[in-house]
């Protein structure tokens, strides 16, 4: 259904700034930079903490990242055991197939 | 000042909607809402609606500080929904939603156990119907699964209250404690609403296979009146610190492999829902202040999420991540608020999510649940993966999908617009929120240490994502579903019922010939001894009738005197 809502890219299209080769580059460079003054700022201040782990330098920055690192790599991991194919319980195309146009009637 | 139940105006509504024009409609689903705010604000806190029936004491309307934080919010998690459901003609999902976020409003208020009773059966009938409305096969079946599991939770609220009113005379709903029978009985029931591990699932199944509007209105108003209901009853429950703990934890990673974002945002709210449930189990006041506040910014931004997501749906006709990305290019306005969204429930200063989560793992951090707190960090830097990346990047950049649509519809981006404002308002001035929390707040977020350790943690967080996507060892997101404990039901339970069906018919067959002639057979016994002709069926006469009670009687004499 709706084939000709989604039009094709036009070759008109005007160029997004998001779509230049450096700008990736550029804010990844932002995002290292701050990650850098972040971490460096735990050296120039006082921190208030409940806990004596909290006092370790760029505690939250290691936990962040390292957590983060578990968490993702762990689930691709889960994948092999939970995923199955999209049709496993009902075919794929159940949620469209006799689908009215619901929010128009 | 006045005492009328701001949910009877929901019904009323709902009564009146069917039969309402189509544009008519449209505007008695936004007015409700504004009629039952006034109404909210204009009463005084106290019991009103105290009736008595059998010899029950019923108070349908009680309003204090904590059922405040929740019927001010769900009023306006009902307005912003209406407003994104402004283009609807269908009479069904309006009716619906009316009648659901009244109920709700109905539940926060209710004073007694028999009241929240018949509320929480009503969220649960009414909001079915936003699910059917997709109208498709997938969508009926996934309703009746939620249907099921849902009036299982009323009737099991219902043996506990009954049990309840037995062992104390009262309907009372105050605190109470897992102290016997009928409290369990209580807790297991918020527990299936609250989603709880292993009784989850029916979220992530059956909010997804609602429609655009649906999983919206659905987002915002039964699992937190559950947290509601614990916060009430079971503060200071400890086994609530490791159910929430827990609860936290686990999804997250679901959400990192789902592919249909709107199930992501669901496995995402299971994961918030964890972080008030520990509040409530710690059960101090800046722990139960730190749970109010969170339903509160997380009601406004967990909608906000649906309503972006359901905006690419409606567009796009999928919600799938493997099919989206680009979007940023066609939805530049649906993109800036899915990323408020995104910094708010990822909990980034002058965010709603940062002034509220913190409270929570502040109060956990002062009395010491050491590991607790420390499942919480890792569930924040989950969070941050699943809602504040995943979700706008796999939707709006990634690489680009060639798909290009319209911006979403105005109403919808006013819909957004009101909750990002609102999610920037409470990060940027969150005393307004403080100020109606149940408990007075000795609590200041914007400290050097939590603003700086705040956003090392989300940004080295960031970090990982750009380590782990630019190697290649980020999971990608490919067509699939994952197993979780719904699969017990819709594959485990059928794989166990099928041979003890095919045994059955095939005993049927052996001894009777087949289905059909067993009927017959059952049918010609039972004929023979209650049929027209039978002898059970004969109308005796009257004198026979004396006869045998004169009889009856004398034997009673008989056995009496010797």
């Amino acid at each position: 259904m709706n084939q000709n809502q989604h039009t094709k890219i036009d070759p008109q299209e005007r160029s997004y700034w998001l779509d230049k080769p450096g700008t990736l580059n550029l804010i990844i460079a932002v995002l290292v930079l701050s990650c850098i003054a972040l971490f460096a700022v735990d050296f120039f201040y006082h921190k208030h903490g409940h806990f004596d782990f909290e006092q370790w330098p760029g505690f939250y920055a290691w936990y962040g990242f390292l957590s983060y690192c578990a968490i993702v790599l762990t689930a691709k991991q889960m994948r092999k055991l939970i995923g199955r194919r999209e049709d496993y319980y009902e075919s794929v195309d159940s949620d469209i197939n006799n689908e009215q146009d619901h929010d128009q009637s | 000042m006045t005492s009328l139940n701001p949910a009877v105006i929901f019904l009323l509504a709902g009564l009146f909607t069917p039969f309402a024009a189509v544009d008519v409609r449209r505007y008695i689903t936004l007015a409700a809402p504004l009629i039952g705010l006034a109404l909210l604000l204009l009463a005084n806190h106290g019991d009103h609606g105290q009736i008595e029936i059998f010899n029950l004491q019923l108070v349908t309307y009680r309003l204090d500080k904590l059922a405040f934080v929740w019927a001010l919010i769900f009023h306006i998690a009902a307005f912003i929904g209406a407003l994104y459901a402004f283009h609807l003609k269908d009479a069904t999902q309006q009716t619906a939603a009316l009648f659901y976020q009244g109920a709700a409003i109905g539940a926060v208020l209710a004073g007694d156990l028999l009241t929240l009773f018949v509320w929480w059966e009503i969220t649960a009938i009414a909001s079915v119907f936003l699910i059917w409305a997709r109208k498709t096969d997938r969508a009926y079946r996934a309703g009746m699964r939620y249907l099921i599991i849902q009036i299982g939770s009323g009737v099991i609220l219902l043996t506990g209250l009954l049990l309840y009113n037995k062992d104390n005379g009262s309907l009372a709903f105050n605190h109470l404690g897992l102290e016997s029978v009928a409290t369990w009985l209580i807790f297991i029931a918020f527990g299936i609403k609250c989603a709880f591990p292993l009784l989850h699932n029916w979220l992530q199944d059956a909010y997804p296979e609602a429609t655009v509007t649906g999983t919206v209105i659905l987002s915002a108003f039964t699992t937190k009146l559950a947290v509601y209901a614990l916060a009430r009853g079971y503060a200071g429950t400890e086994i609530l610190i490791w159910i929430g703990a827990t609860m936290t934890a686990f999804p997250i990673f679901f959400a990192v492999i789902e592919n249909d974002l709107r199930r992501v945002l669901s496995y995402s709210l299971n994961n918030q829902l964890g972080f008030m449930v520990v509040g409530v189990g710690i059960g101090s006041e800046m722990a139960l202040n730190g749970t109010a506040a969170h339903a509160f910014s997380h009601i406004l931004y967990k909608a906000l999420l649906f309503m972006a997501m359901g905006a690419v749906l409606y567009r796009v006709k999928t919600i799938k991540a493997s099919e989206l990305g680009g979007l940023y290019k066609s939805m530049p306005w649906t993109t800036v608020f899915c990323i408020i969204g995104s910094l708010s429930i990822s909990a980034f200063p002058l965010f709603s999510g940062f002034i509220s989560k913190s409270m929570i793992l502040t109060a956990a951090a002062v009395e010491h649940h050491t590991i607790v707190w420390l499942i919480l960090l890792l569930a924040s830097a989950g969070v941050m993966d699943h809602s504040g990346i995943k979700i706008p990047f796999f939707a709006f950049f990634a690489h680009d999908s060639g798909k290009r649509c319209e911006e979403a519809p105005r109403h919808m981006l006013w819909a957004m617009g009101i909750a990002a404002f609102m999610c920037i308002a409470i990060g940027v001035y969150p005393q307004a929120l403080y100020q109606i929390l149940p408990y007075p707040v000795d609590y200041a977020p914007y400290t050097t240490t939590h603003v700086i350790t705040q956003l090392q943690l989300l940004l080295f967080s960031a970090l990982a994502f750009v380590f782990l996507f630019k190697t290649g060892l980020y999971p990608p997101e490919v067509k699939s579903v994952n197993l979780d404990t719904d699969w017990t039901y819709r594959s485990g339970a059928v794989a166990i019922m099928k041979p003890i069906n095919t045994l059955t018919s095939r005993l049927t067959q052996s001894a009777f010939g087949g289905l059909h002639a067993m009927w017959l057979v059952s049918i010609a016994a039972l004929d023979r001894v209650v049929g027209p002709k039978a002898w059970l069926s004969r109308s005796l006469d009257s004198t026979g009738m004396v006869a045998a009670t004169m009889g009856l009687l004398f034997l009673f004499l008989l056995l009496y005197l010797f």
